[in-house]
């Protein structure tokens, strides 16, 4: 699959009928670009986007800058397909929560678990999507989004619209404004347990706390 | 129960206006003067970087905006991350009264959580550049120890918001088994989701359903 963004760029399989040593370079490539990735993902989650440049990724992926730029042409690109990757690893686990489960209220209980965990397993793609996922464009003024991030909106607001006929929501509330505050709740809680651990704060930023506010911030949508 | 960090809301540092250490002899007119540059530094900084964002903005630029020297910009900032936490910083402080004040001035928690979401709705809808710094660049890693940067003035929100769930769960409006900070957070995070998408969804559209009434009754609902 082609990430977003980076129609250049080669995809990993090998077309069937490729002369011999294409899929090879192919490979390789393909090789490259994921260790540019998973440099790049560190270094903008622990040191902030602003303050690595493409020399630091490159340097960190043992790469000379024209081999680099082979693959990404600019920082925004990069820092794009990174999230694109992340939305790739999540988003079929929170379409798959949203179609087995049997309310809309459940749901959304299964995904702010599915996330918290998430969280733990890789701490860096989550401080991206919290702190480096929304950025203004500095020539149009307009804030800036990965497509990945507009579909997992989109899944919360057809939860909501979900839950709003099974009787999980009241129906006076408008399900854009519900999801908003509903992602915003669970954001807020993921954002405030990373500084929690960074500050070794006491505070038990833990699942059984999380859940159990979550949980009462969906059963209020309903009362 | 008491999971309150152990300080008072009054007892968390809000840096002074004007850098002391840098200050020449205190003349009453260069006191005003360097007030006034600091100001218009300021204005200019905090359009630019809700605008732009804070890695669209460079100091070269913003000092030629404000129209000051470099030699004048120096005293008061250092980079410009000291600019964007003053302008965070400045907003808070003009905010903080107000905060505690309604929070607080209410015969119970529920309204006073209430009327503490409607004024944070109210002042980012009258000031869109600090509601998008506040949303986009309030939180940013520090480069050398990689920690997020949290600005004191939203830790003071934060804590405002954590004494009135305390609050709640002593009058019986908040069920007492809650993690006040959890429950805090999840307060400031759904107003922050809420003004954010309204925002974003303000990019492109005219209309949009983020209006008085849809926000008040689902705040209504959060705090019930």
């Amino acid at each position: 699959m082609l990430l977003e963004g980076h129609s250049s760029v080669t995809g990993p399989e090998t077309a069937p009928g490729l002369a011999e040593g294409v899929g090879e370079i192919t490979m390789r490539h393909y090789a490259v670009r994921r260790r540019i990735m998973v440099v790049a993902k560190q270094l903008f989650a622990r040191s902030g986007y602003e303050c690595v440049s493409l020399e630091d990724v490159a340097y960190g992926a043992d790469l000379e800058r024209n081999d680099f730029l082979r693959h990404f042409r600019s920082k925004d690109n990069l820092l794009s397909a990174v999230l694109e990757e992340g939305w790739v690893e999540v988003l079929p686990r929170l379409a798959d929560i949203s179609s087995t489960s049997i309310t809309a209220h459940s749901a959304l209980l299964s995904m702010c678990a599915f996330m918290t965990n998430a969280l733990q397993q890789d701490p860096d793609l989550f401080r991206l999507m919290l702190f480096e996922g929304r950025r203004p464009n500095p020539e149009a003024g307009e804030i800036g989004l990965s497509s990945g991030y507009r579909r997992f909106v989109q899944i919360w607001r057809d939860l909501v619209a979900r839950g709003q006929r099974d009787g999980s929501f009241r129906p006076t509330y408008h399900p854009h404004v519900a999801a908003s505050m509903l992602m915003g709740a669970l954001e807020g809680m993921l954002r405030d347990r990373l500084v929690a651990a960074q500050e070794r704060d006491s505070t038990p930023y833990n699942g059984p706390y999380l859940m159990q506010a979550f949980d009462a911030l969906v059963t209020s949508l309903k009362n | 129960m008491n999971h309150l960090h152990m300080y008072r809301v009054s007892q968390i540092p809000i840096p002074e206006c004007l850098p002391d250490h840098r200050l020449p002899a205190p003349g009453r007119e260069d006191t005003e003067r360097l007030l006034a540059i600091r100001r218009r530094i300021l204005s200019v900084a905090k359009h630019k970087l809700a605008r732009q964002g804070y890695g669209g903005v460079n100091l070269v630029d913003l000092v030629r905006a404000a129209d000051v020297s470099w030699e004048d910009f120096e005293v008061h900032f250092d980079d410009k991350d000291a600019v964007l936490d003053a302008v965070l910083d400045e907003g808070w402080r003009a905010l903080g009264p107000r905060l505690a004040a309604v929070a607080f001035g209410f015969p119970n928690a529920r309204m006073g959580m209430l009327a503490l979401l409607a004024l944070v709705a109210n002042v980012m809808q009258e000031d869109e550049d600090w509601v998008r710094l506040v949303l986009f660049e309030g939180r940013r890693p520090d480069a050398d120890s990689g920690e997020m940067r949290v600005s004191p003035g939203y830790r003071k929100f934060k804590h405002i918001c954590t004494e009135l769930v305390t609050r709640g769960q002593k009058e019986g409006v908040f069920r007492p088994e809650y993690h006040p900070h959890v429950v805090a957070s999840v307060l400031v995070g759904a107003i922050e989701g809420v003004l954010r998408d309204k925002l974003l969804t303000e990019q492109q559209y005219p209309v949009t359903p983020y209006s008085g009434a849809y926000l008040m009754s689902v705040f209504d609902g959060l705090v019930s």
